[in-house]
């Protein structure tokens, strides 16, 4: 497996550099006034996993006008953060909850997901692209929010639960009629 | 999401459809390997022309069966990604692991930026 996984991880898009974990958050005022914030409380079941991606993606349609494939890559960052809350934050208990911020700035997108479920000892080590605590996990969760999202972090301690913030800028559209 | 398995000679076809994430990975990955316990067939093609979406839960199953068809020789595909779900497996490594078919239109680089409404 680590041998497969090392090569699969040579792949130049998805090399994560150990600084890179936590990527740096915008700078105070990066993102612009918040004009628009959503709260949602999610059982911590799997099939709310396709409910989070999708209103994140009607969210996100509603605030700015995006391509198809920027739009599948926040979908696929907010599926990983919200799967790793369910399946390793609560190991599938589905009597427990995952929170869920949306927020449309002027320059760009906050998800915020957050879980009180067991949390992360190593933060750096969870963020590796290879590693993971489950069989037939890929350990591809946080390599996957780092590569579609310009700003990741992660905020866990043990038995403090998790919350990962995900920043997606957006450029002001220049052809706005 | 539906998902079914054939055998066409020395190769088991298996198709699913919709959106494959955790809710599906495991059902998916039982059916797989029910079928694959079951057949003498050793190559493996997933018909993805039905995949709207997929995350890492769902390339974990197929790692997995990749894993196991190809230490018994067999050779797995991949066949009708949509461009987006192409790009997943880009990402992920996948198209140099096995074989990939490219879809029609790949999507332009240069069109992919964000524009605010």
């Amino acid at each position: 497996m680590a041998e497969v996984m090392a090569d699969m991880m040579t792949d130049t898009t998805i090399n994560i550099m150990a600084d890179k974990v936590n990527k740096a958050m915008p700078e105070r005022g990066e993102l612009g006034n918040l004009e628009n914030e959503v709260r949602l409380e999610l059982a911590a079941r799997g099939e709310n996993v396709a409910l989070a991606r999708t209103l994140t993606a009607a969210f996100v349609v509603a605030g700015w006008d995006l391509t198809l494939p920027v739009l599948e890559e926040i979908k696929v960052a907010v599926s990983e953060a919200v799967s790793n809350a369910i399946i390793h934050g609560y190991g599938e208990d589905s009597a427990q909850y995952v929170h869920m911020r949306l927020c449309c700035y002027q320059r760009g997108l906050l998800v915020e997901i957050s879980d009180s479920g067991v949390g992360i000892a190593d933060i750096r080590q969870a963020m590796e692209p290879d590693y993971t605590t489950k069989q037939e996990h890929l350990g591809l969760g946080f390599a996957f929010m780092n590569t579609f999202m310009d700003r990741v972090r992660v905020e866990s301690a043990p038995g403090a639960g998790t919350r990962v913030e995900l920043v997606r800028l957006l450029d002001a559209c220049e052809c706005e009629a | 999401m539906s998902f079914s398995v054939q055998i066409k000679g020395n190769t088991v076809w298996a198709k699913i459809g919709g959106e494959v994430d955790m809710q599906v990975a495991g059902p998916w990955r039982e059916a797989l390997d029910q079928q694959l316990g079951a057949t003498l067939a050793r190559n493996l093609t997933f018909d993805f022309s039905g995949v709207s979406f997929i995350d890492s839960s769902g390339l974990g199953v197929v790692l997995g069966r990749y894993k196991k068809v190809s230490s018994r020789g067999g050779r797995v595909r991949i066949v009708g990604a949509s461009p987006q779900v192409y790009r997943i497996l880009q990402l992920s490594g996948f198209c140099r692991l096995m074989e990939v078919d490219e879809p029609a239109n790949i999507p332009d680089r240069a069109a992919m930026a964000g524009g605010r409404r």
